[in-house]
């Protein structure tokens, strides 16, 4: 087992193997050489960590990821798997938190997922609801808007 | 005031109001050398000059005067001389102290001429510095210094590999002490800001080009993102418009794209905009079109070579004469720069004119290919007799880089390999083939397309009969055979073959898998046949006809396949609903494997325990009882008995082996498409391992995975994909 110490000091006790999901802690308990040292997880609060955990609980058979090179298919495909779509069913904010933890905590296939849920939200939305989902604020001057509507024309749904 | 504080007002004041007017003080140049000058006429008087005279130099005060000097520089932006980074570090006392001097090394970043020496400094600063929070702090700082890693002078790969472990160490102390102010601050504004580029560069990339397009204005950031983000891709698929593309519409969303096109697929434009997109993509000159088949574009309307240039995949669907037009003399003979296709390793083109395509391609316009599928259509083929077709080839140079080559079958339908739905039907010869393949003599897979006859060469010498793949494709990997009719002739196949598909029409071309007659054993010595699949992973045989036995394709594998290499073997039959789609050229249907003796099974466990995924599926005399055989094959995880009578009694049956003594895996995926008989209802199992697919086509390789090469240059697209945590995948289809 492995002791996981949330930044707001929150032990979790997981198997090693889950732990290891995340590269970055796989790093550090080889580096330390002891999985039995605490290991602080400076950057991610115990509500975050705590689904995280949960992810790579129910991944933790996963096969490896495949490299780079060969992944370009999957990189535009945002199919989500079915557990992955009700495990990303929490608020944006929660989202975008597993989502920062992930990128941390060096696990690429929940960064993937994470990624893929909020390309989902973009998809098929106009530019003004993707800033309304978002909270976004317009920051274009109506030149500059005009120009690049002008540039996207082509694009448009006739 | 503390004695230090009182140091930090005099430095403050002097940093900031007029040194030279201060009492005791003449000291010119800028406001960061005085520091340095006050530091070095201390370090010679051993005491404080006017008004601070008496006070004693301490090592901490002379630590002071340094950072002061290098904070001014680094704030006003100029130089520091590394002699004051070392005088600062051998001021430093204690841990943190190291900690800044080291941060503000890092720092210097931007200077590209300064001593690399200075950089070691930095990191034995960090070496020392790592056990402190501030020390952490700046350490995960000095990791944001990407351009750490591009200095030149110092083997910075290795030190940023060092910091990087440094601050692993140090995180497993220290955390993060962000305050809960700034955190809150973060909450309130923009989530999407939160992200790193690199995040939302990821997130970009999973979008279409359209979806860019819109996201584009959403905000500056946004905009400049999507603009520069370098690992964003662009596939564009202009047959997912509803609307036919003119040059215009391809041309801005060419020029959408950057630079950063992967992928293009070139089909549903209007007929008047054909010749425009074939030369903006090909750089056609139009002024050598000597038959004026390309429409004119004026020079400022045309498309930067560099747009096509980063294209990795082309999907071609043109009309046959484009590819006569480009495989014309002045085209080839032309070297445009940059090379438009250095990038491209995967071309496919339909209604294709196989003779302008290979003196395309083997005049090295891709020198990077590694997949090429030329697929035509019967509206052209239909009026050109077979041995037209390839009459002539033109083979220029051999492209060995070249590893797939899928050829053949007219497929204007279907969109995704094995193309097999719908096709009509080509005929080639032997002699043709030779030529062809002699141009790809590195393949590693082939798959030849719906050639359902292919036939002695033309002037029937001897050894035209013979389809020698162990001459022109010795390191051949995959071989798939099953969607063509070889008549008569026979086949040698490299020894290195692990995927091989055929159907029951040619097994006679196989030494293996047939007990031959005496004709057949004199025409094996004849082209000195020998087949042996050592290497075999997966076998795939479809259909069969009551002459060649189940019992002689097992006794075949027994003798000439590796029983601890085979792990996939389909023995499809032919479904009475005649959905499996094998639907030959001669159009006769195939029959079930022998009626409904299926006691091969047994003999087959004993040949083959190893095996991991079985299929035999189509047959409507497949009933439960014969699954009894199953449970031989202890290492099973995948069955397929789509099409079967088997019933939910059959499934259940399979389901509850698993977990018995003797079976090693703990999982298992049962694929009953079209089984009447299966109510999954009535079976005991949780939602989630329910899985239903429509569109499963049943020849893929069962498990998704080659053991093939080294490098996978093609698509994988396995049938299912195991479920987590559940001991039974269960794939069915409602219809």
């Amino acid at each position: 087992m492995v002791k996981l110490i949330s930044s707001d000091g929150e032990t979790f006790s997981v198997e090693k193997d889950v732990a290891e999901r995340s590269i970055l802690i796989k790093n550090m308990i080889e580096d330390v050489g002891d999985s039995s040292t605490e290991i602080p997880i400076p950057n991610v609060t115990a509500n975050v960590l705590k689904k995280v955990l949960e992810w790579c609980e129910h991944h933790k058979s996963d096969p490896a990821p495949v490299s780079e090179d060969d992944n370009d298919s999957r990189k535009k495909s945002t199919d989500i798997d079915e557990w992955d779509q009700k495990f990303m069913q929490v608020d944006q904010e929660m989202l975008f938190e597993i989502i920062l933890a992930a990128n941390y905590l060096d696990i690429k296939a929940l960064l993937e997922v994470g990624c893929k849920t909020v390309a989902n939200m973009i998809k098929g939305k106009s530019p003004e609801e993707i800033r309304r989902q978002f909270n976004i604020q317009m920051d274009f001057t109506p030149e500059e808007e005009a120009q690049i509507r002008r540039e996207n024309e082509w694009a448009e749904d006739r | 005031m503390t004695e230090i504080d009182d140091y930090f007002h005099f430095f403050d004041c002097f940093g900031i109001h007029a040194p030279d007017e201060r009492p005791g003080f003449r000291v010119l140049g800028d406001p960061a050398n005085n520091f340095f000058t006050y530091f070095d006429a201390l370090s010679r008087s051993r005491s404080f000059l006017p008004p601070y005279e008496g006070h004693a130099v301490t090592p901490e005060s002379r630590y002071c005067m340094l950072s002061k000097g290098i904070d001014r520089c680094i704030q006003t932006g100029e130089v520091v001389d590394p002699v004051r980074h070392r005088q600062r570090y051998d001021c430093a006392l204690d841990l943190d102290q190291y900690a800044f001097a080291a941060h503000d090394i890092m720092n210097l970043r931007s200077d590209r001429s300064i001593d690399p020496q200075i950089f070691l400094l930095a990191f034995s600063a960090f070496d020392k510095a790592n056990m402190t929070k501030i020390g952490y702090k700046l350490l995960k700082a000095a990791l944001n210094i990407d351009s750490i890693k591009s200095m030149s002078g110092i083997d910075n790969v290795d030190k940023y590999a060092h910091i990087q472990q440094l601050y692993r160490i140090a995180s497993l102390r220290h955390v993060d002490e962000r305050s809960s102010e700034i955190k809150a601050e973060e909450k309130k504004s923009d989530i999407m800001n939160r992200l790193s580029p690199d995040i939302l560069d990821i997130i970009f990339s999973m979008l279409s080009i359209n979806e860019l397009c819109s996201c584009r204005r959403v905000s500056k950031l946004w905009n400049q993102q999507i603009s520069h983000g370098l690992s964003i891709k662009h596939s564009i698929d202009f047959g997912w418009y509803s609307w036919k593309i003119n040059f215009e519409a391809f041309r801005s969303c060419l020029l959408a794209s950057n630079g950063h096109l992967e992928t293009l697929v070139l089909t549903n434009i209007a007929v008047s905009s054909y010749s425009d997109c074939a030369a903006a993509v090909f750089g056609f000159d139009l002024n050598e079109d000597p038959e004026g088949a390309f429409e004119y574009v004026p020079k400022s309307q045309r498309i930067p070579r560099e747009l096509v240039s980063s294209m990795r995949r082309l999907e071609f669907d043109y009309p046959a004469s484009i590819w006569t037009h480009l495989s014309n003399k002045s085209y080839l003979c032309s070297s445009p720069s940059p090379a438009p296709f250095s990038n491209l390793k995967h071309l496919r083109v339909r209604i294709e004119d196989t003779n302008g395509v290979m003196s395309v391609v083997t005049n090295n316009r891709f020198p990077n290919l590694e997949v090429l599928e030329m697929l035509g259509v019967y509206e052209v083929l239909a009026t050109v007799i077979a041995e037209r077709h390839l009459k002539n080839i033109a083979v220029g140079s051999p492209q060995p880089q070249v590893k797939v080559l899928r050829f053949g079958g007219p497929m204007p339908y279907t969109n995704h390999f094995p193309y097999s739905q719908k096709c009509r039907s080509v005929c080639v010869t032997t002699q043709d083939l030779h030529l062809l393949l002699s141009a790809f003599p590195g393949l590693h897979e082939l798959s030849l397309i719906r050639l359902t006859n292919i036939i002695y060469g033309r002037q029937l010498p001897s050894e035209a009969s013979c389809l020698d793949l162990q001459f022109e494709t010795p390191e051949l990997r995959k071989l798939d055979l099953s969607w063509c009719e070889l008549a008569r002739i026979h086949v040698k196949v490299p020894d290195m073959v692990q995927v091989l598909k055929l159907n029951f029409t040619h097994l006679g071309s196989f030494s293996p898998f047939i007990t031959p007659s005496a004709e057949q054993m004199s025409q094996f010595q004849r082209y000195q046949i020998v087949n042996e699949f050592r290497h075999l992973w997966h076998l795939s045989i479809a259909g069969n006809d009551n002459q060649i036995s189940a019992a002689s394709i097992v006794n075949g594998i027994a003798q000439y396949c590796n029983a601890s290499t085979l792990k996939e073997l389909v023995l499809h039959g032919h479904n009475r609903r005649g959905l499996a789609g094998i639907n030959y050229g001669a159009d006769f249907v195939a029959q079930s494997y022998e009626s409904s003796n299926f006691s091969f099974l047994g003999t087959l466990s004993e040949v083959v325990p190893n095996l991991e995924a079985l299929a035999i599926g189509f047959n409507n005399t497949l009933t439960d009882a014969e699954l009894f055989d199953v449970k031989k094959f202890t290492r099973l995880t995948y069955i397929d008995v789509s099409f079967t009578a088997v019933s939910t009694d059959g499934v259940a049956y399979l389901m509850r082996r698993r977990g018995r003594r003797g079976s090693s895996q703990s999982r298992m995926t049962i694929v009953v498409h079209g089984c009447d008989n299966v109510h999954p209802l009535y079976l005991p199992i949780p939602d989630e391992s329910l899985r239903v697919y429509d569109d499963a086509y049943f020849d893929s390789e069962l498990t998704g995975r080659y053991g093939v090469s080294e490098r996978q240059v093609w698509s994988l697209e396995p049938v299912s994909a195991p479920i987590a945590g559940h001991d039974v995948d269960f794939i069915w289809d409602p219809d």
